[in-house]
C-alpha cells in the first residue's frame, strides 16, 4: 500500500477532524425545517443514523467498499472485467494503521456514510419513527452505500473505465457527489414516496399548503457549519481518490466557498423577483446545492467554471422545489431531493465540460449518473419497501398530530414555551 | 373502479421500476459490446431516457398515491 508522507499526513488528521461539522450543520439544518413539535427526534434521529451508519459500516460495510488494490470480486464479460465488490475483512480487516492511504479512506468514508443516512431523515422529518430510521441506517451503512463507494473509490468497475474501456478517466467523484450526496438525494426520494406527505399538506385543495420550518436560525447556522465541512469532504476526497498534491488543494478549497457562494446569490435574486423578498429557507437550500456541486466540479473547475455550476443550480433551485411540491406532489421539508439529489447529479454532469480529461469524460460521468438511477435508485426502493413492511416507516395519525417529540420521546424539545397553536396548519 | 384503478398504478410503479433496470442495462452493453465512441453516447443517451421514462412513471404511481391525478 501506498504509504502517505508526512504532511500529507497531517493534512488528512486534520481534515478529517473538521468532518463532522458537515454532519452537524446538515443535523441542524433539517431540524430547522421540520416542526417544532418534532425538533428533539429530528435531532436525536440524526445522531442515531449516523452511530447506526457509521458502525455497520465497521462492522461490514468497509469490507465490501474497500479501497484500490485491496481485494475484490470481479466479472469478467469476455475481455471486459468488472469489479463490482470489495472482499476484505470485517471490522476493517486487512487495513494497516501504519499511515497508507486505505486508513485515512476508512476514516473519510465512515463520516461519509453518516452524512449520506442523515439526508433522508430530513426529508421524512415530522412523520418517520426513530426505529425505522434505525433500520434504514443499518441497511444504507451495511450494503447500499458500499457497494456504490466500491464502484466509485474503491477501484470498482465505474472507476476503472478509463482504463478498461478507454473512457476518459473513469468515472470521477472526489468529493462524494454521486456517492453521498446523489445516493442520499434519492435514498430521499423513496423515503419520501414510501412515507406519503405530512398530514394536511395536500388536503382539500389542488395548491399544497405551505409548512414552513420552525427555526430559521437552526437552518442558516447549519448552513454556516456545513461550509467547513464541505471544505474537509472536498479537500480530503480531492487527496485521497484524484491524487491532489497539498499545493494543488488551494483552487479546491476556494471553488468551494464560490460555488456555494454564487449558488447562495442566484437563489435570493431569483426568490426576490419572484416573490417581492427573499425566500430564506430556499436561499439556505441554494448555499447547500452550491456545496453539493462543489463536491463534484471543486477539484477540476477553475473558479470562473465553479461559480457558474453554482450560479446555475442556485437559480433552478427555486424553481425546482416547486416543480417538486406542486406538480409531483411530493413532500420533502428539507429539500433534499432537489439540494442533494439533483444538485449531486447536475455536478457529476458539469465535471464532463471540466478539467483536462482524456477524451470521452463526459461519457464516463453519464454512465455514472445512469448507474446511480438504473441500478442504486431500484435498489433503494426495493430495500426499502421490504423493510417498511416489516417495520413501518409512518408514524400513527396520533403520532403525527401531537408530535414526533410527545409520541416517540416523551418530551418536547421546548416545554417552556407555548411554540405552536397548530404550525400554521387548520384542523 | 378505485380497485382497478390502484392496480393500474400499481403496475405502472413495476414497469418504471424495470424500465430504469433496462435503461442501465442498455447504457451497460453499450459500453461493454460497442466500440465507436458516437455509437456508445448515442446509446448511453437512450439508456439514459428509457430510465428517466420509469423514474417518471414511479413517480406518477406515487403522486397517484397521494390523491393526485394519476
Amino acid at each position: 500500500m501506498m504509504l502517505a508522507d508526512e504532511p500529507i499526513a497531517v493534512l488528512c488528521i486534520v481534515l478529517i477532524s473538521m468532518l463532522p461539522l458537515a454532519l452537524a450543520g446538515l443535523a441542524l439544518l433539517n431540524t430547522g425545517l421540520g416542526r417544532s413539535r418534532s425538533a428533539s427526534q429530528s435531532l436525536m434521529g440524526a445522531m442515531l443514523a449516523v452511530s447506526v451508519a457509521a458502525v455497520i459500516f465497521c462492522v461490514i460495510g468497509f469490507s465490501f467498499a474497500g479501497f484500490q488494490g485491496m481485494t475484490s470480486y470481479s466479472l469478467s464479460l469476455g475481455s471486459a472485467r468488472l469489479d463490482w465488490i470489495g472482499a476484505t475483512g470485517m471490522f476493517f480487516g486487512g487495513l494497516h494503521w501504519d499511515g497508507s492511504l486505505p486508513g485515512y479512506a476508512a476514516a473519510f468514508e465512515v463520516f461519509a456514510v453518516g452524512l449520506a443516512a442523515i439526508i433522508p431523515w430530513g426529508s421524512g422529518a415530522d412523520r418517520w419513527r426513530l426505529r425505522a430510521v434505525g433500520m434504514a441506517s443499518v441497511l444504507i451503512g451495511g450494503l447500499l452505500f458500499p457497494l456504490f463507494a466500491h464502484w466509485v473509490w474503491g477501484g470498482g468497475w465505474l472507476a476503472s473505465l478509463g482504463s478498461s474501456f478507454q473512457i476518459g478517466a473513469g468515472f470521477v467523484d472526489p468529493g462524494g457527489a454521486a456517492t453521498i450526496q446523489a445516493f442520499g438525494g434519492l435514498t430521499a426520494l423513496v423515503v419520501v414516496w414510501l412515507l406519503g406527505p405530512r398530514s394536511g399538506k395536500f388536503s382539500g385543495s389542488s395548491v399544497p399548503r405551505a409548512i414552513p420550518g420552525h427555526h430559521m436560525i437552526f437552518v442558516l447556522l447549519g448552513c454556516m457549519l456545513m461550509l467547513p465541512g464541505w471544505l474537509a469532504f472536498n479537500l480530503l476526497g480531492a487527496t485521497l481518490y484524484a491524487g491532489t498534491t497539498p499545493q494543488m488543494l488551494v483552487p479546491v478549497a476556494i471553488n468551494t466557498l464560490f460555488c456555494a457562494a454564487m449558488a447562495l446569490m442566484a437563489a435570493l435574486f431569483i426568490t426576490r423577483i419572484r416573490f417581492g423578498k427573499p425566500d430564506v429557507s430556499l436561499c439556505a437550500n441554494g448555499w447547500v446545492a452550491g456545496l453539493v456541486t462543489s463536491s463534484a466540479v471543486a477539484a477540476f473547475a477553475t473558479p470562473a467554471e465553479a461559480m457558474i455550476a453554482g450560479t446555475l443550480i442556485g437559480g433552478a433551485l427555486p424553481w425546482l422545489v416547486e416543480l417538486l411540491e406542486v406538480h409531483a406532489r411530493i413532500d420533502d421539508p428539507s429539500g433534499a431531493i432537489v439540494v442533494h439529489g439533483f444538485a449531486g447529479i447536475w455536478g457529476l454532469f458539469a465535471v464532463g465540460f471540466m478539467g483536462s480529461f482524456p477524451p470521452g469524460q463526459m461519457l464516463a460521468q453519464l454512465i455514472g449518473i445512469g448507474t446511480l438511477l438504473g441500478v442504486m435508485l431500484p435498489l433503494i426502493y426495493g430495500c426499502f419497501w421490504l423493510l417498511n413492511k416489516v417495520f413501518p416507516f409512518r408514524t400513527s395519525p396520533e403520532g403525527e398530530q401531537v408530535g414526533m417529540d410527545l409520541h416517540e420521546l416523551g418530551a418536547g424539545a421546548y416545554p417552556e414555551f407555548v411554540i405552536y397553536g397548530d404550525d400554521f396548519l387548520p384542523r | 373502479m378505485m380497485s382497478g384503478m390502484t392496480t393500474l398504478t400499481l403496475q405502472i410503479r413495476m414497469a418504471g421500476l424495470a424500465l430504469l433496470i433496462a435503461g442501465w442495462l442498455v447504457l451497460l452493453f453499450a459500453v461493454i459490446l460497442l466500440a465507436s465512441p458516437a455509437l456508445r453516447y448515442v446509446f448511453v443517451i437512450v439508456g439514459l431516457l428509457v430510465e428517466l421514462l420509469g423514474l417518471g412513471m414511479v413517480g406518477l404511481h406515487h403522486r397517484f398515491e397521494t390523491g393526485g391525478r394519476a
